[in-house]
């Protein structure tokens, strides 16, 4: 190849590195949120009219997270539960104020889990590798043996979890109340505490937009 | 995997077996491939690929036919927020999704016209595809690398800039078959660059 051919060769390498595997990653903590919904396809939610909602976000700590579990900030429960509440009087749900009285069709409740992720990833330097695999056959004093990198990366991860329970299916034998729809809004518990209530209702919005069969 | 390596092989061996009067006649190509996808890879990546280059080597086996080897890496991206059903349940947020393709392909070209004119051709690649889908949403990431068997249909044009060089114009209709998990692939590549054609 002539040697002008080396110098395009060269312009290849700028382009490839132009060429990036995976170009516009995620730049904001934001775009790292996701909404999760199950629910129970047998129930006919233009059915239920009335539901209980308790007026504060109850913390949890799942089991498997004992030891990483931290403390859940109660600064926007009152966001969170109002946009909720706003959603399901749109979808034509109606809130009474307690269980006196007639009772609830079903109840909705809201957790929040905070948590702390810690990821190890463990690599090894080629050249150490190979100094390694030599020793002590044909390598004196001076090879190294090589040692792993190590890298850590921990984050904060935070999830609201939102579960509607059908009362009128309640089994008092088995003291069982079947859920029948959960929502669950997931996201770093990082970024600017400016941007917090913006993720929150973006949040809301995604786990009804995408539960249609809620709507009456 | 055993029947791309024993086609590409087969194209490899047969190369010294054929006439070559051409002797010292080379082309390698540069060229810059931005490319449209098509089909599956549409559904999981809509957006123009403005990323993607290639690299092609021919000899001339006979007058006016070349074999040669192509290579390339092709990138298509798509973000959207649109909701997808995994595991039970309907997941939404924002999606990251990519595909990184390489193809690896053995080919065979004829050039239409005669040497130091501007020069049709058309070619016929056929090899590997080496295939990257990933789907990154939340602090979730689901990838998969697969070898797809592959072929490539190809029109293109030489036109002389100088002795021993030439602007090249291509355009690449690339299909690899299904493989893994994932469903047969397809789209379109438009080269533009530069190729080092002595004796075309």
């Amino acid at each position: 190849m002539p040697r002008y051919g080396i110098v395009l060769l060269g312009l290849t390498g700028l382009v490839a590195l132009g060429t990036a595997c995976h170009p516009d990653e995620p730049t904001s903590v934001a775009e790292l949120d996701v909404v999760a919904t199950a629910h129970d396809d047998t129930v006919n939610f233009a059915s239920i009219g009335t539901y209980v909602m308790p007026d504060s976000v109850v913390e949890i700590v799942p089991p498997e997270s004992v030891a990483t579990a931290l403390p859940f900030n109660h600064a926007y429960d009152q966001l969170i539960l109002d946009g909720v509440a706003t959603k399901l009087a749109e979808l034509g749900y109606t809130r009474l104020p307690s269980f006196a009285g007639a009772p609830p069709d079903v109840v909705v409740l809201i957790k929040g889990v905070a948590v702390q992720n810690t990821d190890v990833y463990v690599s090894y330097p080629w050249w150490g590798y190979w100094g390694w695999y030599g020793w002590p056959c044909c390598y004196g004093p001076g090879w190294g043996a090589g040692y792993p990198v190590v890298s850590v990366s921990q984050y904060d991860v935070g999830t609201i979890a939102i579960d509607m329970w059908d009362l009128r299916r309640a089994d008092p034998v088995a003291m069982q109340i079947p859920a029948i729809w959960t929502a669950a809004l997931r996201g770093l518990l990082e970024g600017s505490a400016v941007d917090a209530p913006f993720r929150i209702d973006q949040a809301i919005d995604r786990a009804f937009a995408q539960s249609p069969y809620l709507a009456h | 995997m055993k029947a791309v390596r024993r086609i590409l092989e087969s194209v490899l061996l047969l190369a010294p077996l054929a006439a070559s009067p051409a002797q010292g006649q080379t082309w390698y190509s540069l060229t810059y491939q931005p490319s449209l996808p098509l089909g599956n890879t549409q559904d999981f990546t809509d957006n123009f690929g403005w990323r993607g280059v290639g690299f092609d080597f021919k000899k001339p086996v006979k007058e006016n036919l070349t074999l040669g080897l192509s290579f390339g890496w092709h990138v298509f991206d798509q973000q959207t927020d649109e909701v997808i059903s995994a595991f039970g349940a309907d997941i939404s947020g924002d999606q990251f999704r990519y595909v990184n393709s390489w193809p690896v392909l053995a080919n065979i070209s004829y050039f239409f016209g005669t040497q130091g004119r501007p020069r049709p051709f058309v070619a016929a690649n056929v090899g590997t595809y080496i295939m990257e889908h990933r789907l990154d949403i939340g602090l979730y990431s689901i990838h998969e690398t697969n070898w797809h068997f592959g072929f490539a249909p190809e029109l293109g044009f030489a036109f002389p800039i100088r002795p021993d060089l030439a602007a090249v114009l291509n355009g690449r209709y690339n299909y690899a078959l299904s493989a893994g998990s994932v469903d047969d692939q397809s789209y379109v590549t438009f080269g533009l660059g530069v190729a080092w054609s002595r004796g075309f």
